[in-house]
């Protein structure tokens, strides 16, 4: 065989390879992004963490913005009547040195005890209770014990020989008792 | 950002009420939460059912409040069944015949009266005389102020709308009771007009009775009241 024929033969075998080569590298671009699509990339608990964090969005803002004030309506909620009337501050104050606890009933809490506080220690207890215009009867409760007259009432009532204050808020009695 | 600097607020006004010590009154809980407690109860189902109507009347046109009626039915469930539905009768029937049965946390009706006696440590069964007495100075009052022409008798029930009138009628037959029952006056005791039209005024400048209860204050006689007495410690016939 001569040389040139050789050569012939080997630039056939080289052009078939490379024929072949190609039918093989098409579409090996998008298959190989296909691959690594496929194939999750698995992050640690706080590598996620740290992502979330580091990319705030407005709905996550919000979201919190929204549980801010459903915490805070919640609160008022529970510690104040709804409608809210027009009300006025009122101090209701007892003087009881060393009491060791004291509460107020009244028709404003539905004779339920609302305690009352003396911060310094000096005896003097106090509360102040937001009420609408209206009549109130209340009494003071000194360590459970039923104490009725409150020099601040403006009237008195005996229930079943137990004496009963009486306070009424608004109009012309507001100085007195706020 | 506004949202959230706005719920920063209220919570701020929230915790700020809480902790300045000031002593906030109770929840309005819904009527559905007093109804459903009521179904609970260990009362006669029928009994139940026509409380419940009663307060459902007395919820919608604001003859009760439902922060008062709760709470005055779970003390209830503290006392014997039967004493408990002798109690709530008179309720239910002082609400069938159209009379506030509870002015909140203001002011004296039935139900704060039984919170209060309950309160002063009271048995069951004085606080039931007492609000059997109370119902009939609401009849007395409510059927002496209408024969001396001093309020218009329209429809009577619990359903319908409640009128200055109906609040008239509460404050007189309270004043009237206090003194009776807790002032220790006797029908004849002509300090029975001072006492009532004192109570009355008061009630005006605070705002509570509207301006007809001036009128209503002018007219009032020591025997007007005294009749309403008179009724209320005659057999009366209420149901």
């Amino acid at each position: 065989m001569r040389w040139d024929e050789v050569d012939e033969l080997i630039r056939a075998a080289v052009a078939k390879e490379v024929e072949e080569g190609q039918k093989r590298l098409s579409g090996l671009e998008e298959r190989v992004i296909r691959e690594l699509a496929r194939r999750p990339v698995r992050r640690s608990f706080w590598e996620k963490v740290r992502e979330f964090l580091s990319r705030p969005t407005p709905r996550w803002a919000l979201v919190g913005a929204l549980a801010a004030l459903l915490l805070g309506f919640a609160l008022g909620r529970l510690t104040a009547p709804s409608p809210i009337p027009q009300w006025n501050p009122n101090l209701f104050v007892i003087a009881a040195p060393g009491a060791k606890s004291v509460a107020i009933v009244g028709d404003f809490s539905a004779w339920q005890p609302l305690p009352l506080s003396d911060p310094d220690g000096d005896g003097i207890w106090s509360a102040i209770i937001p009420l609408p215009p209206g009549r109130y009867e209340y009494a003071f409760l000194v360590d459970g014990k039923w104490v009725g007259q409150d020099p601040l009432a403006h009237e008195y009532l005996r229930t079943f020989g137990e004496y009963v204050s009486v306070r009424y808020v608004g109009g012309e009695h507001a100085d007195r008792s706020s | 950002m506004r949202i959230a600097l706005l719920s920063l607020l209220f919570l701020a006004l929230s915790l700020l009420a809480v902790s300045q010590g000031i002593a906030i009154p109770l929840r309005t809980p819904a009527p559905e939460e007093v109804l459903g407690f009521l179904a609970g109860m260990n009362l006669p189902p029928a009994f139940k059912s026509a409380l419940a109507e009663a307060f459902t009347s007395a919820f919608a046109t604001g003859r009760a409040t439902t922060t008062v009626t709760l709470l005055l039915l779970q003390d209830l469930t503290a006392i014997p069944p039967d004493k408990a539905e002798r109690g709530l009768e008179i309720i239910r029937y002082a609400i069938s015949q159209g009379f506030i049965v509870d002015t909140g946390l203001s002011g004296s009706s039935m139900m704060n009266e039984a919170r209060k006696l309950l309160a002063l440590s009271r048995t069951w069964e004085e606080i039931e005389y007492v609000l059997s007495l109370r119902l009939n100075f609401l009849l007395a009052t409510r059927s002496t102020l209408a024969r001396y022409g001093l309020i218009q008798l329209g429809k009577i029930g619990p359903d319908v709308p409640l009128t200055p009138a109906d609040r008239l009628v509460l404050e007189v037959a309270w004043a009237v009771g206090d003194f009776v029952l807790w002032e220790g006056g006797d029908p004849g005791d002509p300090r029975i007009l001072a006492f009532v039209q004192e109570r009355l005024n008061r009630l005006c400048s605070v705002g509570v009775l509207p301006a007809e209860a001036a009128k209503l204050m002018a007219a009032l006689t020591p025997e007007m009241l005294q009749e309403i007495v008179r009724l209320v410690f005659q057999p009366m016939e209420r149901r």
